[in-house]
C-alpha cells in the first residue's frame, strides 16, 4: 500500500531524512575540536530522485546515506569543521523542515475537511 | 517565479455558478442533477491541480525545483479551490437535506 | 531562471567566513605588532586578506589569498637588543595598531552584516510558510 508517490510518504521520508542531518549536524558540532575528524553529511535527495523515477519503490527502501563530503579546508589538527558552514546548514535544514511540516500539515488538514460531512 | 496576477478566475474552478443558476430557473431542464454535474467536472478541476501541486513537492523534496515559495503557492492554491470545492460541497448536501425534509 | 531558495544563506555563510578568516589574520597582526623576528632575520610582515567573487553573477565570497603587505618596516634606535643591527637601530614590523583595530571593526561589523542579512532571510521564508496556516 505504502507506494511511493504516495504524498503523504515522501513528505514523511523528507520530514525523518531533516531529522537526520540535523543529527549529523549537531555531531559535527560537538566535533569542533577533534583532532581528524572529517565533517559527515546526509545524502537523500539524490536517493528521493531516483526511487521516485523508478515506479513501484516502497518509501521504506529509502535509505539517506551519511558520507563524508571532505570539500571544505582541513585545519592542522586534521579537522575540517566550519561553525559557520554548520549555522548555515542548521538554518538551511530548519527551513526546510519547517517547509516539509507545514505541508503535511496542510494535507491532513484537507483529508481532515472532506471527510468532514455535517 | 510568483504569479500575482489578481485575477483568481482562470486557476479557479467556479464553473459551479453556471449549475447552480440553472437550478434557480425551474423552467430549464436538469436542474438538481445538472449541478451535481457541474460539481463533478471541478472535482476533477481541484484534483488536476491538487496532483501539479504535488508534483511540485515531490520535485522540491528530490532536489529539482530549490524554490520554496513557487511550492508553497502552488499548495496554497490547490488548497484555496479544494476548499472551495468542499464548500460546494457541503451547501448541495444541506441544499439536498433540506428538499427532503420538506413536507408534503 | 533557477530560483533556490536557499542560496541566500549559502552566500550570507560564506560572507560570514571571510570575514571570521579577516579576523583572524587581524588578530595574528595585532598580537604580533611588537615581534621584531619572524624566525627568517626578519620582523614580522603585516598580512592582508584578499577577497574574491566566487564567479560572475551572484555569488558568495572567497577569500582567495593571503598576502604580506610590503611597506617599509619602521625602524627605532634600540641598542643592545638582540635585533639590531650594527648602528643600534631595530627593524620593528609593519603594523600599526590603530589601523588594525579599525579593520578590525570593519570586519566585525560586515560579519554583523551578514548575519543580519541570515536572520532577516529565514524570517522571509517563514512569512512564506504562513501562506500554509
Amino acid at each position: 500500500m505504502s507506494k511511493i508517490n504516495e504524498i503523504f510518504d515522501v513528505i514523511g521520508a523528507g520530514i525523518k531524512m531533516e531529522g537526520l542531518r540535523q543529527k549529523t549536524i549537531a555531531n559535527n558540532v560537538a566535533n569542533l575540536q577533534t583532532p581528524g575528524y572529517r565533517r559527515v553529511d546526509v545524502k537523500f535527495q539524490d536517493v528521493l530522485a531516483k526511487a521516485l523515477e523508478s515506479d513501484g519503490n516502497e518509501i521504506n527502501d529509502i535509505d539517506p546515506e551519511i558520507f563524508q563530503p571532505g570539500e571544505t579546508s582541513v585545519k592542522s589538527n586534521g579537522n575540517d569543521v566550519n561553525l559557520e558552514m554548520e549555522v548555515g546548514q542548521m538554518v538551511k535544514n530548519s527551513l526546510t523542515y519547517k517547509t516539509y511540516i507545514r505541508i503535511l500539515e496542510k494535507k491532513y488538514q484537507q483529508v481532515d475537511m472532506a471527510m468532514d460531512i455535517k | 517565479m510568483i504569479n500575482i496576477n489578481p485575477n483568481v478566475n482562470n486557476s479557479l474552478p467556479i464553473n459551479i455558478g453556471t449549475g447552480s443558476q440553472t437550478n434557480a430557473k425551474p423552467a430549464n431542464d436538469g436542474g438538481f442533477a445538472d449541478t451535481i454535474k457541474a460539481v463533478e467536472k471541478q472535482v476533477s478541476n481541484v484534483d488536476d491541480i491538487q496532483k501539479s501541486s504535488e508534483v511540485s513537492i515531490q520535485d522540491l523534496l528530490s532536489g529539482k525545483n530549490e524554490d520554496i515559495t513557487t511550492v508553497v503557492t502552488e499548495v496554497a492554491k490547490a488548497d484555496m479551490s479544494f476548499k472551495l470545492l468542499v464548500g460546494v460541497r457541503n451547501k448541495l448536501i444541506e441544499a439536498y437535506k433540506q428538499t427532503m425534509n420538506m413536507p408534503i | 531562471m533557477q530560483v533556490n531558495s536557499l542560496g541566500p544563506v549559502d552566500i550570507a555563510i560564506s560572507g560570514m567566513r571571510a570575514q571570521s578568516k579577516n579576523i583572524e589574520v587581524l588578530s595574528s597582526n595585532v598580537a604580533n605588532a611588537q615581534s621584531t623576528d619572524d624566525g627568517k632575520g626578519q620582523p614580522y610582515r603585516r598580512l592582508e586578506t584578499i577577497l574574491k567573487a566566487d564567479s560572475e553573477g551572484m555569488t558568495g565570497v572567497t577569500m582567495e589569498d593571503i598576502v604580506g603587505d610590503i611597506t617599509e618596516f619602521p625602524t627605532i634606535y634600540k641598542p643592545g637588543h638582540p635585533d639590531a643591527d650594527k648602528n643600534g637601530y631595530v627593524k620593528m614590523p609593519n603594523v600599526s595598531l590603530p589601523v588594525e583595530m579599525m579593520n578590525l571593526n570593519i570586519a566585525a561589523r560586515a560579519y554583523q552584516a551578514n548575519t543580519a542579512v541570515l536572520k532577516r532571510y529565514q524570517d522571509m521564508v517563514e512569512t512564506t510558510l504562513e501562506l500554509l496556516r
